[in-house]
Order: C-alpha cells, then sequence, then structure tokens
C-alpha cells in the first residue's frame, strides 16, 4: 500500500515543483524586462536635464559678464568726474591758503615788531631795577653777614671755646685715671710679690701706727 | 680671785673666726666637766692640741684654779667665755693672706699700746700693695701702700703742665 502510494506522489510532487519553477522563471523575465525599460527612461531623462543645465550656466555667464561690463562703465564715469571736482576743489583752497598764509606774514611782521618796541623798552627798564634791587640785596646780605659773624664771636665762638676747653680737661682728667689705673695694677703685680713678709709685717705695724696717731682707736 | 680685765687670750687666738672656734671647743670640755671621769689634761690636748694645753694650765695656775676642781674650773670657763664675747673688734685688710706670724705681731701690738686684747677681723685686698686699712668702731683709715701711691701719682700728674 505504501509502495503504490509513494509511486503516485512522489512523480506528482516532482511535477508540481517543476511547474512552479517554470512560474517563477517566467516570471522574473517579466519584471527584468520592465525594469531595462525603466533604466532606458530614466538614461532618457538624465540627458535631458544635463543640457537643461548647460543652458542655465551659459545664459547665467552671459548675464554676468554683462553686468560686469555695465558697472565697468559707470565706475569709469564716476571716477572721472570725481577728478575733475576734486581738481578744482583743490585750486580753490590752494587760493584760500595762500591768501591766509599772506595775511598771517602780514600780521607777525607788525606783531613781532610791536613786541620787540615793547620788550626793549621793559627791558632796559627791568636792567635799570635790577640793578638797584642787587644793589640793595647784596648791602642787606653784607650786613647781615656782619651781625651774624660778630654774634658768632660773641657767643658762640666764646661756647665753644669753653667747652673745648671743658672736654679737654675732661679727657685729661680720664686719661690720668686710666694711667694711674695702670700704674696701680702693674705696681700691685710686681711690688706685692716682691715685697719680703717681714716688711708687709712692718708696713702693716705702721698702718696700726698711723691709725692710732690719727685717733681710730679712741 | 680674778680680775676679769687681766685675762689675756692672745696665746689661744686673735682673729674673730679663731675666738669663736675656741669658744666653741671650750663649751665642749664644759659639758663634760661635772662627769665622774672628767680628765681635764686629757679634755684639753682633744680640743686645743698639747702646745695650747700647756699654756691653758700655765692660765689656769697664773690664776689659781684648782685643777681637781670642777665647778672652780666651771666657774673660770664661763669667765672666759665671757671675756671672749666682750672683747674689742677691728676689721683689717690686708694686702696679702696674713700669716700666723703677723696675726700675731698684730695681736700683740694691739696688747702693748691698747693695754687690751682686740680680735681681727681679716680681709684681704691684694691693690694695697702693702700695709693695712684699719677700722675700728665705725672709724676708718687707709694707710696702705695703695693709697701713698695714689697721692704720689696725683701730686706728679697735677704738678705736670698740660699743652694746651
Amino acid at each position: 500500500m505504501l509502495m503504490i502510494f509513494l509511486s503516485v506522489v512522489i512523480p506528482t510532487a516532482n511535477l508540481m515543483i517543476l511547474l512552479f519553477l517554470i512560474y517563477r522563471s517566467w516570471q522574473v523575465q517579466k519584471e527584468k524586462k520592465f525594469l531595462e525599460e525603466r533604466v532606458n527612461e530614466l538614461t532618457k531623462k538624465e540627458a535631458s536635464i544635463d543640457s537643461d543645465y548647460h543652458k542655465i550656466i551659459d545664459n547665467s555667464l552671459s548675464t554676468e559678464r554683462n553686468i560686469l561690463n555695465d558697472a565697468t562703465k559707470e565706475a569709469n564715469s564716476i571716477l572721472t568726474n570725481t577728478q575733475y571736482v576734486s581738481n578744482s576743489l583743490k585750486e580753490a583752497i590752494d587760493k584760500v591758503l595762500l591768501k591766509m598764509i599772506q595775511d598771517a606774514q602780514q600780521q607777525a611782521i607788525v606783531s613781532s615788531n610791536d613786541i620787540m618796541v615793547k620788550h626793549k623798552s621793559t627791558l632796559s627798564q627791568l636792567s635799570g631795577k635790577s640793578l638797584e634791587n642787587f644793589q640793595n640785596i647784596s648791602k642787606q646780605f653784607e650786613l647781615d653777614m656782619q651781625k651774624q659773624m660778630s654774634g658768632y664771636r660773641e657767643t658762640l665762638l666764646f661756647n665753644l671755646q669753653k667747652e673745648i676747653a671743658d672736654y679737654k680737661q675732661q679727657k685729661i682728667k680720664e686719661s690720668d685715671k686710666i694711667v694711674n689705673k695702670i700704674i696701680a695694677e702693674v705696681a700691685q703685680s710686681v711690688l706685692n710679690k716682691s715685697i719680703p713678709l717681714e716688711d708687709q709685717q712692718n708696713l702693716i705695724i705702721e698702718s696700726l701706727e698711723k691709725s692710732q696717731k690719727e685717733g681710730i682707736f679712741d | 680671785m680674778t680680775n676679769m680685765g687681766e685675762l689675756i687670750l692672745s696665746d689661744f687666738f686673735t682673729t674673730k673666726s679663731q675666738a669663736n672656734n675656741f669658744s666653741a671647743r671650750l663649751s665642749a670640755i664644759m659639758e663634760k666637766i661635772f662627769e665622774l671621769d672628767f680628765n681635764l689634761e686629757k679634755n684639753l690636748q682633744e680640743q686645743f692640741g698639747n702646745k695650747k694645753k700647756d699654756k691653758f694650765i700655765s692660765l689656769l695656775t697664773e690664776n689659781e684654779i684648782p685643777l681637781e676642781s670642777s665647778s672652780h674650773l666651771n666657774k673660770f670657763f664661763g669667765q672666759i667665755q665671757e671675756t671672749v664675747s666682750a672683747l674689742p673688734l677691728a676689721s683689717l685688710t690686708f694686702a696679702i693672706e696674713p700669716t700666723e706670724q703677723i696675726l700675731k705681731s698684730v695681736s700683740d701690738w694691739f696688747l702693748l699700746n691698747l693695754k687690751k686684747q682686740v680680735l681681727i677681723e681679716p680681709e684681704i685686698d691684694p691693690s694695697l700693695i702693702a700695709g693695712a686699712v684699719v677700722a675700728f668702731q665705725g672709724k676708718r683709715l687707709d694707710s696702705s701702700i695703695r693709697s701713698v701711691f695714689e697721692q704720689i701719682c696725683a701730686n706728679i700728674f697735677q704738678s705736670t703742665p698740660v699743652k694746651q
């Protein structure tokens, strides 16, 4: 039974698969054709667009060139006009300045003459006064100096001399003390050791006798 | 009876410190004086030495003190203590450390000239050179060589004219 079943089913299935494959192949062929047509269409469109683009670019460049030419012409015209105006303005200004300079020079000559005259007169007046003032000041200065000098001699110099003398005396006393001290120290260190014991004893007794005479023991 | 004023102790001490030491040793003997086995000579020898012991015995004999009588001895020792504490004090500044001989000669000088014993309180000042500074009962005299020396120096400096 099974064998019979299998001998029927397997060929049938194979047939069905074959039919399906044939069908799919036909569909693919169909789609390929469609796609090829679409590619052709698109190629045509692209060529058209490219042509339009070039046309637009050419137009733009042509317009740009025209604009630049117009602008250059306009600029040249403006420059020419401006140069004319500036030349005429410069001439006018030069004239005015020249006039001003001439006027100023004239004015300066007049003023400087006036100043010179005034200055001369002031200087002569001043020199006369200054000389007089200087003489007065130097006289006063001399008098002050004389006063100070006499004051210095009377008070300062006297005090200074006194201070120097006092200082000298003080220093002499100080040096005397120092010399005395040095001599005493030397004498002490030399004599103290060199005096014999007997003499020391005799000098002590002498001191006692002297003390008795002076009334120390009364 | 012994007259206190005539007690001469310069054989035993000359300075204040020696007197204090003597007094302390005498007190030590006095503490033992009434003991039954008290031996005077032995105690004197122990405290003062052989030489001073003999001098002490002589002092006792001179003052007619019976050596075997503890009460007489005690009374005499007390008198000595009073004499020591009543001795006048003289401060003497020496140029050198005084020897026993110098101290004795000074003490003898006081005995001879002042007719009394004077305790010496010695001080040392090497700057005196020689001689002494004597101070007694508030009075003082510097008769050292230093004072003479300073006087000579002062005279020399005063008499030397200083160039102005």
